[in-house]
């Protein structure tokens, strides 16, 4: 009986350990997750501020990339481009601010003449000429190349099929 | 000395007759009912008995509303149906054994070709309507209407996308399949041209009237509303009918001239995208909402506001009866006529078989009752040329070509009596050097035909005053976008008023909830940058404006300071707002 007591005692603080270091793991798991963020700007996202275009990861191949940011509210915001060189030294190659006093308001910009590169568009909230927030959104500019892409959406049986290979194959490229 | 006297004597004798008469003309013409006015109006008449007699080809008027240009990564251009490319990459029409030759070869004659027909052209019209059939016998003499022929080595886009069609219809392997709007949606995303017109034209007749080949399993296709070409899907020619929604495409297997196709619309796109043509978006792009209505990004603009003139006053005796014999040719005596308040004229005939209403703003209003005995169904072109023959004939096409306007077509609709009788509305617009002038109420010119009666005739010309000819700095516009923002609680609330009259409460809802705004963009038809003619403010000029259509009503706001400056309700067209 002393025996068994003692060994329920034993799975108990084993199953508490288990618990313990599951919780521990997950927290790690957050914890590194969020090192990257901090360690870009530092600085976290404004929520009045939404960054329309581009999207993070997008891909462009004309040399222009559209910058469209939703202001939900009165803000000055700095919008700074930069060319992403290898090792993640940054260039800036534009930088531009925008301020508005009304509730809705959108800052649009097109950046033209960009050669293939990684590129990164970072949106900073001012105020007091200090940046309280900032979002940056890594973008990638192609080479145009003179190869047109064919497409074939009529021949699949399958409609739905074709279509949505065809769109895979066109997010690949 | 004798023979001297009597010269001299016979000299004052002519003098004397010559000073009488001078005397007599001068006395009638300041003593008698003589005015300045009335020598001016008599040379106008002079004038105009030329100009009476122009009547545009029917052709002219069938052109796309807008061509727009996919270039990739979310960027396009719109254009005008009048875009001019380079002629060295203008598509022309090959059989498919010459596209073995060498390309130059092709070129040089296709070239010949073009110059043989444009001479042809001009011989028939020299000897006045001969039995040439390159030409419609019915086209009236005198006809200077430029837009179909040669213009100095010119070609449009246009031209070169009614070549491109050809190319395709007249594959000898050409069929006719119906695709689904998905299919569609795809194949345009990428690199892609589509020309869009605002109404829908009957297919085989638009083929007929352009010349094109009539492919044998083409009668599926009822009309025509847009054409499409994609380079990633470049084997196939893409239709849009409109009138049932439905997607079609024409597909050849010849892969040279899929091929072809593809190096012709890329030179074409590329060529375009570095001529910097201005870039739209869509809206989803720019403001993050679901809509792939285009906008432009930024506009740079030279327009400035125009003074313009009624094309004749009620007060002008002349012009007034100039109008009266035009609609009751054998003249008045059956005729009632009523000077109203305002000083405008009521003319009935018999029990309102012809009703004419000349307006004190210069404006008439004619309808005339169906009569069964003429009517016979006529098609699209026909109508139209009805349409242009009666315009001809009663106000005149002339002052629409004045100073650098031009007429367009901007509406078609088939209309029915009692059921059994068929005809076409025919609206048209004012163009000022290209660009669209919208009129806040009613439209400049509207006819409702049935077989060869017009049984309704609506005129609100107005012409510009000056040559626009000074030069203007250019300016930069409010961004659209932004000009939306600055209004668009005023406009979710007048929507939502209109929305509620019409008893629409999901509209209604969804314009009063917390995101009116994106409720509002995802309904946005059209924005553009046009001239408005706001009748009721400034009927007498027109002027640059940021113009947008959201479920049916419209709403125009002014470019620098993007206030609105007024609004019009579907269906409640005199209930135009006028914003303070």
């Amino acid at each position: 009986m002393f025996c068994a007591a003692y060994l329920i005692q034993e799975g108990d603080a084993i199953v508490k350990k288990r618990k313990l270091f599951i919780i521990l793991a997950v927290v790690m798991c957050l914890l590194v997750n969020a090192v990257p963020t901090f360690a870009a700007s530092g600085l976290g996202d404004d929520p009045n501020v939404i960054v329309i275009s581009p999207t993070k990861d997008a891909v462009m191949k004309s040399g222009k990339v559209l910058v469209s940011v939703k202001m939900t509210a009165p803000k000055t915001i700095k919008m700074s481009f930069y060319e992403v060189k290898s090792s993640s030294a940054k260039s800036l190659i534009k930088s531009e601010t925008y301020s508005s006093n009304k509730n809705l308001s959108y800052y649009t910009r097109q950046l033209t003449g960009l050669d293939p590169g990684v590129y990164c568009v970072n949106i900073s909230t001012m105020n007091s000429g200090k940046a309280i927030y900032a979002s940056e959104i890594y973008i990638k500019v192609a080479k145009k190349t003179s190869n047109t892409v064919k497409v074939d959406v009529f021949n699949s049986q399958n409609t739905s099929t074709s279509f949505w290979s065809s769109l895979l194959k066109k997010l690949l490229d | 000395m004798k023979d001297r006297k009597l010269i001299v004597e016979r000299i004052k004798n002519i003098l004397i007759v010559v000073l009488f008469l001078a005397a007599i003309l001068l006395l009638s013409f300041f003593g008698g009912n003589f005015s300045i006015d009335d020598l001016k109006n008599i040379n106008i008449d002079l004038i105009s008995d030329e100009d009476d007699r122009y009547q545009p080809v029917v052709e002219s008027f069938i052109n796309p509303d807008n061509i727009t240009v996919y270039f990739g990564s979310d960027m396009y251009t719109v254009l005008s149906s009048e875009y001019d490319i380079d002629p060295e990459l203008a598509l022309h029409n090959v059989q498919e054994t010459e596209l073995n030759n060498d390309s130059e070869e092709i070129f040089k004659n296709a070239q010949e070709e073009k110059s043989a027909e444009a001479f042809k052209q001009i011989v028939a019209e020299e000897e006045n309507g001969s039995s040439s059939d390159d030409l419609d016998a019915d086209e009236p003499a005198g006809n200077a209407d430029a837009e179909n022929q040669n213009k100095g080595g010119k070609s449009t886009l246009y031209e070169s996308l009614i070549t491109g069609m050809e190319i395709y219809l007249s594959s000898s392997d050409v069929r006719t399949e119906r695709i689904e709007k998905i299919q569609y949606d795809e194949v345009m995303s990428y690199a892609s041209i589509s020309a869009t017109f605002k109404y829908d034209i009957p297919f085989k007749e638009f083929l007929e009237k352009n010349r094109l080949t009539v492919p044998s399993d083409s009668e599926m296709v009822s009309c025509l509303t847009s054409i499409g070409f994609s380079t990633a899907s470049s084997e196939n020619l893409f239709i849009y009918d409109g009138s049932v929604d439905e997607y079609y495409r024409f597909v050849t297997e010849s892969q040279e001239k899929s091929d072809y196709m593809t190096d012709a619309l890329m030179s074409v796109i590329n060529s375009i995208e570095q001529s910097g043509c201005m870039t739209y978006y869509s809206i989803e792009n720019l403001a993050g909402v679901k809509n792939e209505t285009l906008i432009p990004l930024y506009m740079e603009s030279d327009l400035k506001s125009i003074k313009c003139e009624k094309e004749f006053s009620i007060n002008n005796a002349n012009a007034v009866r100039k109008i009266e014999q035009a609609f009751f040719s054998s003249g008045l005596d059956f005729v009632r006529k009523i000077t109203q308040n305002k000083g405008s004229l009521l003319y009935m005939y018999g029990y309102s078989q012809k009703v004419l209403f000349i307006n004190e703003d210069g404006s008439i209003n004619y309808t005339e009752e169906l009569d069964p005995a003429q009517y016979s169904e006529t098609g699209f072109y026909d109508a139209l040329l009805v349409t242009t023959e009666y315009v001809k004939n009663h106000g005149g096409w002339a002052d629409l070509y004045k100073n650098g306007m031009s007429p367009c077509l901007t509406e078609v609709k088939r209309i029915a009596q009692q059921g059994k009788y068929t005809g076409y509305s025919f609206k048209f617009g004012l163009m000022l050097n290209g660009t669209q002038v919208e009129y806040s109420g009613g439209s400049m010119l509207s006819v409702e035909v049935y077989g060869s009666q017009v049984t309704r005739y609506d005129r609100d010309i107005i012409i510009i005053s000056e040559e626009n000819s000074d030069e203007i700095e250019s300016w930069m516009a409010e961004n659209a976008i932004n000009v939306i923002t600055d209004e668009y609680v005023n406009i979710c609330s007048i929507l939502e008023a209109y929305s509620q009259a019409k008893g629409d409460s999901e509209a209604q809802e969804a314009y009063s909830s917390e995101k009116k705004f994106e409720e509002m963009m995802k309904r946005v038809n059209s924005i553009k940058f046009c001239f408005m003619r706001d009748s009721s403010r400034h009927a007498n000029e027109i002027m640059p404006v940021w113009y947008m259509a959201v479920d049916g009503c419209r709403f125009w706001f002014d470019p620098v300071s993007g206030a609105m400056l007024g609004y019009s309700l579907k269906d409640y067209e005199q209930a135009a707002g006028e914003v303070s």
